[in-house]
């Protein structure tokens, strides 16, 4: 976690891994097992919030890519790649914690399904993303081949969603859930989303500091050169 | 492996990552601020 020159992101922090240690404590002590699935059920605590946060952070991507091409202002593009880096993050997170799930409920580590699919689609496109960033030089090109590749990307959101809805699936659409169980969910939105946000903040900050240090060496150089080169001649 | 040990694995992976990565850019940030500073100093 980044330190920062004020007070506000430790305390935004220790908030943040409070709410989680609180979370856990819940699970553990407040929250019954599912009557079919048994103790491996909690896992849908985590992997959900993952998920929502997953689609959360591609939306950002969206809406950065967008504002970039609208606004040409790279503020925009560092909030893109840090939307990009965490929501490759929180889409491993829920392709494990599913995997896992899978193996206990269903005894495969992985099934071709609908849904199943497009979220390993929806990973590998910003995977994709990230990776066809780092191999333009231009600046300027990066973040416009960034910012249409990030509003292109965004598409396999709506798909992972409504696969399960639409398509006969594996996955379970929906789950019934007790009024613990209802209130242990709302309670993992919290630390996930806090956790999220931060991360994503503290990347965008990062992005901010490195491009006004790159920027700074590149200006820095001028003068130097032009001083040289004058004295040469 | 019984139902609580997968529920255990699959907590420590999917916290393990949010936290590891957040671990990650503390470090990457102190970093780079060391780095800004030694450029200051030589200025």
């Amino acid at each position: 976690m980044p330190q920062q020159s004020n007070g506000l992101p430790r305390a935004f922090w220790a908030v943040t891994l409070l709410t989680l240690a609180a979370a856990v404590v819940v699970l553990l002590v407040y929250t019954p097992d599912e009557a079919t699935m048994g103790p491996v059920q909690k896992i849908f605590y985590l992997h959900l919030p993952m998920a929502i946060n997953t689609f959360l952070a591609c939306l950002l991507v969206f809406v950065a890519s967008v504002s970039y091409l609208w606004q040409r202002s790279a503020w925009w593009d560092d909030l893109a790649v840090a939307g990009a880096k965490v929501a490759v993050l929180l889409c491993s997170g829920v392709l494990i914690t599913g995997m896992i799930w899978g193996k206990s409920a269903w005894g495969h580590w992985w099934t071709w399904s609908p849904r199943l699919t497009f979220s390993l689609m929806l990973w590998l496109l910003y995977v994709v993303y990230l990776t066809v960033r780092a191999s333009v030089e231009s600046g300027h090109r990066r973040a416009v081949v960034g910012a249409v590749y990030g509003i292109t990307a965004f598409l396999d959101v709506p798909l992972v969603w409504l696969s399960a809805r639409l398509m006969p699936d594996i996955h379970p659409a929906s789950i019934t859930l007790s009024g613990e169980m209802k209130l242990t969910l709302a309670l993992w939105f919290v630390p996930v989303t806090l956790m999220t946000f931060g991360l994503i903040i503290a990347r965008f900050r990062l992005n901010r500091i490195i491009r006004d240090t790159t920027d700074e060496t590149q200006r820095g150089f001028e003068p130097v050169n032009l001083h040289v080169s004058e004295g040469i001649a | 492996m019984t139902g609580t040990q997968y529920a255990i694995a699959a907590y420590v992976v999917g916290l393990g990552l949010m936290l590891l990565y957040g671990l990650t850019l503390w470090v990457e940030s102190r970093s780079v601020a060391r780095r800004r500073r030694k450029d200051h100093a030589e200025e």
